[in-house]
């Protein structure tokens, strides 16, 4: 009986141990995590909205790929675009990238705000300026080399880059038909 | 053994990728760039040198029966709080690694080390030993992410070598992956062979 218990109880002790320890230093990480997201996410809103001079509230949406969405002030306190939070499947789930679109329909920046689940050396190349800026100034039915547009897709990585152009499209359509309406303001 | 002997058994003697022929799954899968096979290589390491040295202490108080179990529960709840700790506090480091550290936990290596050395040998030792493989692993995957980064891509750590028309994209490709790691090894082997008629 002993040489069935004793190994269980072993295994126990040290999952408790394991399961406290990682509770614990949970705990104590969780809080300057979501701070440095938050501040990840506010550095990219400022990068894709160059002209912006403030961001008002974000307005959780969750509607398909778009996660949120954030408007952008001028200095006289003008709406003047928005930034697009979309979290997509590249090659594997979780891409997460930010659109700031203008109050025209166009793209005024990508900023590739995670794309760790791509292919290191192939789809993660996603995040080098040479292609995520070649989204800027786009303004509808952006789409890849590939399949008769004018992004140049990144070698080996269609899908990625094909998920990408999707998701601009996604971007521009929600935006024009959440906030300008008839298409332009 | 002494530090050092422990240490070139794992760079030379017993290289984890082209003697033990072990974690080949990250050896393949991430080296299409010599700078992903240096940092998968690093972390790698560190996570191998705590994981030995952790296991080697508990090696007398787990039941044998038991032992893969613990070893997992210790090495996967390592990997997590290496992984919650740079994320909250060396944010720098999670951006380039942070792809890396997940992918650990599943590398055999690690496992291999500890069900093969530290769980027979004393702290010091299996540190050592850590250190050495950990090493062996890093230089392994740096060697054949830069052959790879530089036919496939004209590149070596990212500094553009060949001209724009000399790239074979296979290379980066998973295929190039298995076709540099046979000729690695025939290299290897080569060598040693010769080494060994010299010897006799």
């Amino acid at each position: 009986m002993s040489n069935i218990i004793k190994p269980a109880v072993v295994l126990l002790i040290f999952s408790v141990v394991a399961a406290g320890l990682l509770g614990y230093v949970n705990q104590i990480t969780a809080e300057p995590i979501a701070a440095r997201e938050l501040e990840a996410t506010q550095s990219s809103m400022k990068a894709v909205l160059p002209n912006a001079d403030s961001f008002g509230e974000t307005i959780e949406v969750n509607e398909g790929d778009v996660s949120s969405v954030t408007p952008a002030f001028d200095a006289n306190k003008n709406e003047i675009g928005y930034a697009v939070a979309i979290t997509t499947k590249g090659f594997s789930a979780g891409l997460k990238l930010m659109y700031g679109v203008d109050s025209n329909g166009v793209i005024t920046g990508l900023s590739i705000v995670d794309c760790s689940n791509e292919t290191p050396g192939l789809g993660a190349n996603a995040a080098n300026e040479s292609f995520y800026s070649l989204f800027t100034g786009k303004t509808s039915g952006v789409a890849v080399d590939k399949d008769g547009g004018e992004i140049e897709s990144i070698t080996g990585a269609t899908i990625t880059s094909r998920a990408v152009a999707n998701a601009a499209n996604t971007a521009i359509d929600y935006v024009k038909e959440n906030y300008l309406i008839g298409g332009v303001n | 053994m002494n530090p050092a002997k422990i240490i070139k058994n794992g760079i030379i003697n017993e290289n984890p990728t082209f003697v033990q022929v072990i974690g080949m799954c990250p050896t393949l899968a991430v080296t299409s760039s010599a700078e992903n096979g240096i940092g998968m290589g690093l972390s790698t390491t560190a996570v191998l040198i705590c994981s030995n040295f952790v296991i080697s202490l508990i090696r007398k108080i787990v039941p044998d029966s038991v032992r893969i179990p613990c070893y997992v529960v210790v090495i996967a709840s390592f990997v997590t709080l290496v992984q919650m700790l740079l994320k909250a506090y060396v944010p720098a480091l999670d951006k380039s690694l942070g792809v890396y550290i997940p992918l650990i936990v599943v590398n055999c290596l690690i496992l291999a080390r500890a069900e093969a050395y530290a769980s027979k040998n004393n702290p010091v030792s299996s540190l050592f030993d850590g250190i050495g493989m950990g090493l062996g692993f890093t230089l392994a995957l740096t060697v054949l992410g830069t052959v790879r980064e530089f036919l496939g891509n004209g590149s070596v750590f990212g500094f553009a070598i060949l001209p724009e028309n000399c790239k074979t994209l296979l290379m980066i490709l998973p295929p190039g992956a298995f076709i540099t790691l046979a000729f690695l090894m025939v290299l290897v082997n080569l060598i040693k062979n010769k080494k060994q008629e010299v010897a006799k």
